[in-house]
C-alpha cells in the first residue's frame, strides 16, 4: 500500500466517522411540532435512522449549529449576517439555507375579544406600547396585556423585524417560553394578545390582519399565505453547516418531497410549493 | 325490594352530599394554584428583570497551553519568541484572555485583559458609541484593533495557525492602539453587509502607550462582501492604508542608497512617513462531501521608519529626553536624545500570505500558510555582509510554510498540532545567515474558550 492510498484511506475514514450516527435537530419551538412530526414518520419508514429533535428556539439552534452540537437547525427566521460571519470563521462555509415550509404569523385574540381585525400600523403601535387600551382598537376600554416570546426566538426576531419595523417590544410585554404559552396565555386571558405560528390556535381565535385602513382583513390560511394576501407572512428554514450526504441528504430530500410536505400541511403550516 | 330501594336512595344521597361537599373544595384548590400561579409569575417577571440586566453582561474568555520544539537550541522564533538559549523545547500559557462587553442600544464596554506567566496586560479597553436611527455607524474610543488588513482583526482564538505572520508581527505588533475609529456597517437585516469601513485616528504606538509627537496616525480598511449563498460561495476582501508620521527623537537618520543605508544629520523632530498600503481577499467556498475550504491572502507594503537596526515601527527609547516646553529646546538634551537606540532608519518593505484552510467533516481542519516577509525590499541578502554599509539582520528576508492539522474536541475545546518551516535570506556575510538557520518549529497547543 503506498502513501497515497493510506492518505486516502485516512480520509475517508475520517468522513465516513464524521457522517455516522443520529441527526439531531434543534432550534425553532415554532417549528417543533412539524420536526417532530416529520422524525417520526421518516423513521417508521426508516428504521435504521434515528432522529432527535429539540426546541429552545431559532438563536438556540443557530448557537447549536455553530458550536457543532446539531447537524440541523430549525430557524423561524433568516440567519443573520453575524450568525453567517461564524459558520464561514468555524467551518468556511456560509451554511447552507432549506426552505421547508410556509408560515402565516397570526396574531391572537381571545375568543371572548369582540375586536376581529388589526391593521398592521395598529399591532405595530400595539406591541410598542403607543396604543395600551382596546377602545383604541374598537374594544372595550380595557388594558391591552401584551404576550411576547423569548428574545431568542425567530418568531420574536421576525415579528420585531417586519412588523415593528425594528423598533423595541414595549417594556409590558410578558416574555413567554414558547408558542404554546403563549397561545395558553391569550386563551385565558381576555385581554391579552398574542403572536405566533398558524399551527397553534387552539382556544384563541386568529385577528384578521389588514394591509392599512381601506384594506379588508385576512385570516391566515393556505390560500392567502399561498397567494401573498395575507400581510404576515415567512418561511420556516432548516440550515445546515454544509451541503448534505448520506443519510441527512435521504431525510432534507424526504421532507421536501410531497410526502414530507403533507406532514406540513397536517401540522397547521403551509407546503413551500 | 324495600331494601334496594332503601339503598340506592342513601347512595344518591350520599352521593348529592358528596358532590356539593367537593365543589366547593376544588374550586377552594383551584384558586389556591392560581394564587401560587400569580405568585410564581410575579417572581418571574422580577428575577426576569434582574436576569435581562445581567444578560446585558457578555464574558468570554480562553486559555491557550503549549508545547514546542525547535530545530536547534536557542533558535530564533516568532512563533512565541525565541527559545531559551540551552533549550530547543518549552512548555507555555501562550495567551490567557478574559474579555467583559456590557452592550445595551446605544453604548457599549468592551474590557480585555491578556494574563500569561510573566504579567497581566490589557488588549481592548474601549467605549463605542451606536447610533440607534439607522444602526450603521458606531463611534468608538480607546484601545481596540487597528482596522488594517483581515488578519489583524481576526480572533487569536479563530486563528487556524498558532501565530499571525511575520509581518504583522513585526509592524502590527499586538495588534492593538490607541485611538479613536469609525465604523460604518450596513443595519443587519439577515442579509450579509456588502460595503463595510472601519478607520480612524491613532497615536501609532501600540497598545495603550501615550502618544509621543503631535501626529496622529490614520488607520482604515474599506472592506467588501460578495455572498452567493445559493452556491454556498462567499468573496470577500478590503483595501487598507495607515498614513502617519512619526518624529525622530534623535538628530540621525539613515535612508536607504543603492545597497547600503545612508547616515545624515539635523533631522531633529523631523516627522518620517509611515506608507503601508494593504490588499486582501477571502475566498470560502463548501466543497461537497469534504466540507468547507477557505483561501486567504492579503498583500501588505509600504514604507515604515524603525529604530536603528530593528525592523519594528519606530520608538523613542528615551522618552525622558524629549524636552518638556516645544520643539527643538536645549543642547543637553539633544544630546541625550542623540544615542543609536534613538537613531531612526527607513525603509521600504512588504509581507505577503497565502493560507488555506480545509475543513474535514465538522470536527477536522488542515491548514496551510505561505508567509513571505521582506523588511527592506531595497536590497538583496548578498549586500548584507555586516561590513560599514549599517545592514543588519533586520533586513533579511523570510518565508515560512506552514502545515498543521486541528481537532475540534467540542465547541470550547480545540487542539492545533503546527510545523513552522522557516526559511530566511542568505546574507553576503553576516553569520549566522549566511546559511538557512535551523530554526523550524513544531507547536502542540490545547485552547479551551468560553
Amino acid at each position: 500500500m503506498n502513501t497515497k492510498n493510506i492518505l486516502a484511506g485516512a480520509l475517508l475514514g475520517t468522513l465516513s466517522l464524521a457522517g455516522a450516527g443520529t441527526i439531531t435537530v434543534k432550534g425553532s419551538d415554532t417549528m417543533v411540532i412539524m420536526a417532530q412530526r416529520w422524525a417520526e414518520v421518516y423513521m417508521t419508514d426508516h428504521t435504521g435512522v434515528k432522529i432527535q429533535v429539540t426546541g429552545g428556539g431559532s438563536g438556540t439552534g443557530i448557537s447549536a449549529l455553530i458550536n457543532g452540537t446539531t447537524d440541523i437547525c430549525d430557524a423561524s427566521r433568516p440567519m443573520k449576517g453575524s450568525e453567517r460571519e461564524s459558520l464561514k470563521s468555524r467551518y468556511s462555509s456560509l451554511g447552507v439555507e432549506i426552505k421547508s415550509a410556509r408560515d402565516g404569523l397570526a396574531v391572537y385574540l381571545n375568543e371572548g375579544n369582540p375586536v376581529e381585525e388589526l391593521t398592521l400600523d395598529q399591532i405595530k403601535s400595539i406591541y410598542t406600547g403607543d396604543i395600551t387600551n382596546w377602545k383604541d382598537v374598537g374594544g372595550p376600554d380595557a388594558k391591552i396585556v401584551l404576550y411576547s416570546r423569548e428574545n431568542n426566538s425567530g418568531t420574536y426576531v421576525y415579528f420585531r423585524d417586519n412588523v415593528l419595523k425594528g423598533k423595541d417590544f414595549s417594556s409590558s410585554a410578558q416574555n413567554l417560553p414558547g408558542t404554546a404559552a403563549v397561545v395558553n396565555a391569550v386563551a385565558k386571558d381576555k385581554l391579552g394578545i398574542g403572536y405566533g405560528g398558524c399551527a397553534y390556535g387552539k382556544g384563541i381565535k386568529f385577528a384578521k390582519v389588514k394591509k392599512d385602513a381601506g384594506a379588508s382583513g385576512v385570516v391566515p390560511n393556505a390560500e392567502t399565505v399561498k397567494d401573498g394576501s395575507y400581510p404576515i407572512t415567512r418561511y420556516l428554514y432548516m440550515y445546515l453547516r454544509s451541503r448534505p450526504t448520506g443519510e441527512m441528504k435521504d431525510y432534507i430530500d424526504w421532507i421536501l418531497s410531497p410526502t414530507g410536505q403533507e406532514v406540513v400541511a397536517k401540522v397547521g403550516y403551509f407546503p413551500v410549493k | 325490594m324495600k331494601i334496594a330501594i332503601v339503598l340506592t336512595a342513601a347512595f344518591a344521597a350520599a352521593q348529592a352530599q358528596d358532590s356539593t361537599k367537593t365543589q366547593p373544595v376544588d374550586s377552594e384548590k383551584i384558586q389556591n394554584v392560581e394564587g401560587k400561579v400569580d405568585g410564581l409569575n410575579e417572581s418571574y417577571l422580577e428575577t426576569k428583570t434582574t436576569v435581562d440586566k445581567l444578560a446585558k453582561i457578555k464574558v468570554s474568555g480562553y486559555i491557550q497551553a503549549q508545547w514546542q520544539h525547535s530545530d536547534s537550541i536557542g533558535g530564533p522564533s516568532v512563533a512565541g519568541g525565541g527559545f531559551p538559549v540551552n533549550s530547543d523545547r518549552r512548555f507555555a500559557i501562550r495567551r490567557g484572555r478574559l474579555k467583559t462587553v456590557y452592550e445595551q442600544p446605544t453604548s457599549k464596554y468592551s474590557l480585555e485583559f491578556e494574563a500569561v506567566p510573566t504579567g497581566v496586560s490589557i488588549k481592548d479597553m474601549n467605549v463605542t458609541l451606536m447610533e440607534p436611527w439607522l444602526k450603521t455607524f458606531d463611534l468608538a474610543l480607546g484601545v481596540m484593533d487597528r482596522p488594517f488588513g483581515f488578519e489583524i482583526g481576526y480572533s487569536s482564538s479563530l486563528l487556524e495557525t498558532p501565530e499571525r505572520t511575520r509581518f504583522e508581527q513585526a509592524y502590527m505588533n499586538g495588534e492593538k492602539d490607541l485611538g479613536a475609529q469609525l465604523a460604518i456597517h450596513p443595519t443587519d437585516m439577515g442579509t450579509t453587509d456588502y460595503l463595510n469601513f472601519k478607520g480612524g485616528l491613532f497615536t501609532g504606538m501600540g497598545g495603550n502607550v501615550n502618544e509621543n509627537d503631535r501626529n496622529l496616525d490614520f488607520i482604515g480598511r474599506l472592506g467588501f462582501k460578495a455572498p452567493f449563498t445559493d452556491l454556498n460561495l462567499d468573496i470577500d476582501g478590503g483595501f487598507s492604508m495607515y498614513m502617519g508620521k512619526v518624529e525622530n527623537v534623535s538628530d540621525t537618520s539613515y535612508a536607504m542608497g543603492d545597497t547600503s543605508f545612508l547616515k545624515s544629520g539635523g533631522h531633529r523632530f523631523q516627522a518620517y512617513d509611515r506608507k503601508v498600503m494593504g490588499v486582501d481577499a477571502q475566498l470560502y467556498y463548501d466543497i461537497p462531501v469534504i466540507g468547507g475550504a477557505s483561501f486567504r491572502v492579503e498583500y501588505n507594503w509600504g514604507e515604515m521608519p524603525s529604530n536603528f537596526g530593528a525592523n519594528v515601527p519606530y520608538v523613542p527609547s528615551v522618552t525622558a529626553a524629549i524636552p518638556a516646553v516645544g520643539p527643538n529646546s536645549g543642547a543637553a538634551n539633544l544630546a541625550a536624545a542623540n544615542v543609536a537606540a534613538n537613531y531612526l532608519q527607513m525603509r521600504n518593505m512588504m509581507g505577503w500570505y497565502l493560507t488555506w484552510v480545509q475543513n474535514l467533516g465538522s470536527q477536522l481542519q488542515a491548514v496551510v500558510r505561505y508567509d513571505v516577509f521582506d523588511p527592506n525590499t531595497d536590497v538583496k541578502g548578498s549586500n548584507i555582509h555586516g561590513g560599514a554599509n549599517n545592514l543588519s539582520a533586520a533586513d533579511i528576508m523570510y518565508s515560512t510554510l506552514g502545515l498543521g492539522g486541528i481537532y475540534h474536541w467540542d465547541g470550547n475545546l480545540k487542539f492545533v498540532a503546527y510545523y513552522d518551516m522557516v526559511t530566511n535570506e542568505k546574507t553576503g556575510g553576516l553569520a549566522p545567515y549566511t546559511a538557512d538557520l535551523n530554526d523550524n518549529v513544531f507547536t502542540f497547543r490545547a485552547q479551551v474558550k468560553f
